[in-house]
């Protein structure tokens, strides 16, 4: 990675870097608030909220955060393959 | 025919279909074999990955674990996802453009040090002896019953066959094995799941059954 980024334009590959890290850190602020937030530490908070006959809380334990999971893996490959191609360091 | 011949008879096709997959695919160069020379499209290679989260352990011991603790267990199922997104933001982009082929590797050099390619090292094998065991357990416990024989034999026997697949085939026999893996334990898992989710709670989809009522007795499942 680091070669190909460096030649040409000599700002593109920290503002990538830049990017890169902001993509993963929000990426991992909701991965690790659906999963140990919603699903156990604020799970007394969401009791009150029903959804289909069950709490917020125990369906973000056992479905939601599995699907935001997979939503945040979609996501986050979409959205790095917009950053390679932006900064031109795409494989193609 | 009697089960037993049955049992024998499906057993004995599945560990034909893999191993003829290993020598269809078998590896020619390093990079074939740690790699499948880059070359496997990405939902075949997600069909792999989702037959490595439905393993032997899952099948057998978290589905009932979950079934009888509920929402105690969830830790389960969300760390052992959560693990996946770790694993796609943090190291499997930056493993695949630096070119390398295993995790220690790939930490020796980003960080030219010696040391953290053996704390690398010693991480991996923690890590794989601690899943292999659940595993190779779980494989003892499914051959034994099938082929009624002693768990250590039927832990022996489906170690041979893994050994075999693996060597030959390296990861493109991996890959295509737990394809077809995929396949098989997709329908393994879906048709008791719609079924006992249609008796508890007449929804045949067990996602939306699970907030469902307890038919026979009017109360909700969790």
């Amino acid at each position: 990675m680091a070669e190909r980024t460096n030649d040409g334009a000599a700002g593109s590959g920290k503002a990538y870097w830049t990017a890169n890290l902001r993509v993963i850190k929000w990426s991992l602020v909701i991965w690790a608030v659906v999963s140990f937030g919603f699903g156990i530490l604020l799970r007394p908070l969401l009791s009150g909220i029903e959804v289909g006959g069950t709490d917020l809380g125990f369906w973000f334990a056992q479905q939601g955060s599995i699907l935001v999971f997979l939503a945040l893996i979609f996501f986050y490959a979409w959205r790095m393959n917009k950053l390679d191609r932006e900064h031109g360091v795409d494989e193609e | 025919m009697d089960q037993f011949t049955i049992n024998v008879l499906f057993v004995g096709a599945s560990f034909a279909l893999y191993i003829g997959i290993a020598v269809w695919a078998r590896a020619g160069s390093t990079s074939e074999f740690y790699a499948a020379s880059r070359g496997v499209h990405p939902v075949t290679n997600g069909m792999a990955t989702a037959a490595d989260w439905m393993s032997a352990a899952s099948f057998i011991s978290m589905a009932g674990l979950i079934a009888f603790t509920g929402y105690d267990n969830s830790s389960y199922l969300m760390g052992w996802t959560g693990g996946y997104v770790l694993l796609a933001l943090l190291l499997a982009p930056y493993l695949r453009k630096f070119g390398k082929f295993t995790v220690p590797e790939f930490i020796g050099d980003r960080f030219y040090s010696k040391p953290a390619r053996l704390v690398a090292v010693v991480c991996l094998i923690v890590a794989s002896v601690t899943y292999v065991i659940g595993q190779m357990t779980g494989v003892g416990v499914a051959f034994g019953r099938f082929l009624e024989i002693s768990n250590t034999a039927g832990l022996l026997i489906g170690a041979c066959v893994v050994f075999a697949y693996a060597v030959f085939g390296g990861m493109k026999g991996v890959t295509y094995t737990q394809v077809a893996q995929y396949c098989v334990l997709i329908t393994a898992y879906t048709i008791p799941a719609v079924f006992i989710s249609l008796q508890l709670t007449g929804n045949p989809i067990p996602g939306l059954g699970l907030f469902g009522e307890h038919q026979a007795s009017g109360e909700p499942l969790w």
